[in-house]
């Protein structure tokens, strides 16, 4: 057992060392396409929290993105130029709104729950849609990038690899708080849940407060992945809170594989770099991404991860 | 009175229109989830079909009325290709699954369709022109005639399913596939024809309405999430329900378009199925809690 903790740090210290080594060894052209990946990564990891765990399916996800990433506009923009309190308020303002939708939908289950939750998804981006104090089609364009105080010194984020190095550590960070909440007393009740809703209660759980308290949790990270994003690309528009970005979190979290965390940062990894480079090449290439859903669907439920633990088992 | 008469009535037909074509959309969809059990989220791109087979189809056979059958058999058998190869592995499995395919397959059939047809949009020729005088308005006669065939077309789907053997056997086996199948009936076949038949309806919807929105590959995303509101506000599985939430939805839209601007309008239907979740979380017509 010893031996497998100390594998475990040697691969969390193996995988860090290779991240910072990165703006080194990579070209800028990668290093803006990676940070854009990590980015996703931490919205997929938000949603593996519920999906994968829980067992509770939203189809709305990217509306808490988006939210996110226009909390921050408007704050950068209106309120204070801080990096900290434009990514907090992300995280904030999209946590209450999950709060809210939580509280609504969580009366239904399964595939309602999921198609509830693409309709407050869609009001959410109507409503933006048509606000023109918030660029309305256009988006948020144009957000200045603030330097990121660190108290003893500022850190310019207008350069991609000190962007990247605070886009690692966030997700790193996030990666563990996900990871402690899925171990934890909390995290095993989620779990339950997925596995057999009917029983909980008769364990003396409020199924209902669970369930609204990690939707919450997952929509204030899926916030901050939202506003990372936005500052990121310096705009905040409607296309980030639309359905169809809902749908392709979801099946990034199911190519990776759901449950595991992990899988959802391989999952978001590989659809970006592949949709990045596909596109060079064909311009139609959402046959492809589409005719990809369809075959993990059929063909890998259990995601990348899964198919890699299946392969380690049999050569055991 | 001049305010009923001009204003108030034709606001409240076209509503009615407006939601019995919501219903015709929304008709498969319900259907191939009461039966399957199946959200297909690709059922706005089948609609999108629909209409383009018949625009493209009308440039070769000059009579809407076969282009109409033409393209509704077309996509009914698009529709067994679809359910033979990909939804039957899925069977028994979450249906999330389900859900997740037809959105990919969605996604296919959209970029196919914006190849094929390009990302222009289109519209149908109305095979009946004219308007007709009542009430001191002038209506579009097509609209009507739309409204008719919606209405009977509902009416054959309600009775078929409800009042006749090949619906009580249908009903039986998406009611219990093992008895069923002890009873000898053959469930796959059964399921292949259901969803076939809920692809066909929206190829219908998708014809009927070309003449009146208009045509362009996106215009499955615009329909589904209507017709998702009206499956839920309905009852999912529910016909009577789609067919009394689409006209509920579509006044709620055609009157308020009357005070506030027509995307606000939208905007308020969906509050108007948050409100309906809030107070029955099943729908209007929905059988008990969810699965």
């Amino acid at each position: 057992m010893a031996s497998k903790g100390a594998r475990l740090i040697l691969l969390h210290a193996g995988v860090l060392l290779v991240l910072f080594l990165c703006p080194y060894l990579i070209s800028k052209y990668w290093l803006l396409l990676v940070i854009e990946a990590l980015t996703l990564a931490i919205f997929t990891m938000s949603l593996d929290l519920i999906m994968g765990y829980a067992g509770i399916v939203s189809f709305g996800h990217a509306a808490f993105f988006g939210l996110g990433g226009y909390a921050l506009g408007v704050t950068i923009l209106h309120i204070a130029p801080s990096v900290w309190l434009a990514l907090l308020m992300g995280a904030f303002i999209s946590g209450c709104l999950a709060l809210f939708v939580g509280v609504v939908a969580v009366r239904t289950r399964g595939i309602y729950f999921a198609i509830l939750t693409l309709l407050f998804g869609e009001v959410v981006f109507r409503i933006i849609f048509h606000t023109r104090a918030l660029g309305g089609s256009d988006g948020l364009i144009g957000i200045p990038v603030p330097d990121l105080n660190l108290l003893f010194f500022k850190l310019d984020m207008k350069n991609p690899v000190n962007f990247f190095y605070v886009t690692v550590v966030i997700g790193y960070l996030s990666f563990l708080l996900c990871r402690r909440l899925v171990n934890s007393p909390f995290g095993r009740v989620l779990q339950a849940l997925r596995d057999n809703e009917n029983r909980v209660p008769f364990l003396g759980f409020n199924v209902k407060a669970f369930k609204i308290i990690s939707f919450a949790i997952s929509g204030m990270l899926a916030g901050l992945a939202g506003a990372l994003f936005s500052l990121f690309k310096t705009f905040a528009d409607t296309s980030q809170l639309h359905f169809l970005l809902s749908g392709k979190v979801i099946i990034m979290d199911l190519i990776g594989g759901l449950g595991t965390l992990i899988g959802a940062v391989v999952g978001a990894v590989f659809m970006t770099v592949f949709e990045t480079f596909i596109s060079g090449y064909f311009e139609s290439y959402h046959i492809i991404t589409g005719a990809i859903f369809v075959l993990v669907v059929i063909f890998l439920p259990n995601g990348l991860v899964g198919l890699l633990r299946a392969v380690r088992k049999r050569g055991e | 009175m001049d305010f009923v008469i001009y204003v108030l009535i034709p606001q409240i037909l076209h509503g009615l229109v407006w939601g019995m074509a919501i219903a015709l959309i929304a008709l498969g969809l319900t259907i191939v989830f009461g039966i399957l059990d199946v959200v297909n989220f690709a059922h706005g791109e089948l609609y999108m079909l629909g209409a383009f087979f018949g625009y493209s189809l009308l440039y070769v056979i000059p009579n809407f009325w076969v282009v109409l059958c033409i393209a509704v058999v077309a996509v009914g058998l698009l529709g067994i290709i679809i359910e033979v190869t990909m939804f039957r592995p899925l069977y028994g499995r979450n249906p999330i699954f389900h859900l997740l395919l037809t959105f990919g397959l969605g996604m296919i059939l959209r970029e196919i369709a914006r190849l094929i047809w390009g990302g222009l949009t289109r519209n149908l020729e109305a095979p009946v022109p004219g308007a007709v005088h009542f009430l001191d308005m002038v209506y579009p006669t097509y609209r009507l005639v739309v409204l008719g065939i919606s209405i009977v077309v509902l009416i054959a789907v309600f009775y078929g399913f409800n009042r006749t053997e090949t619906g009580a056997v249908i009903r039986a086996a998406s009611h219990d596939k093992e008895m069923a199948r002890a009873l000898g009936i053959n469930v796959a076949k059964i399921y292949t024809l259901v969803f076939s038949l809920g692809a066909a309806l929206a190829a219908l919807a998708g014809v009927l309405m070309g003449p009146i929105f208009l045509v362009y590959s996106t215009m499955g995303m615009d329909a589904i999430l209507r017709a998702f509101i009206v499956v839920i506000v309905g009852g999912m599985g529910s016909v009577v329900g789609a067919v009394v939430a689409a006209i509920v939805i579509g006044e709620v839209e055609s009157l308020f378009s009357l005070w506030v601007s027509p995307t606000w309008a939208e905007t308020l239907v969906f509050g108007v199925l948050i409100l309906s979740m809030i107070l029955r979380p099943s729908g209007l017509f929905g059988q008990s809690e969810a699965k």
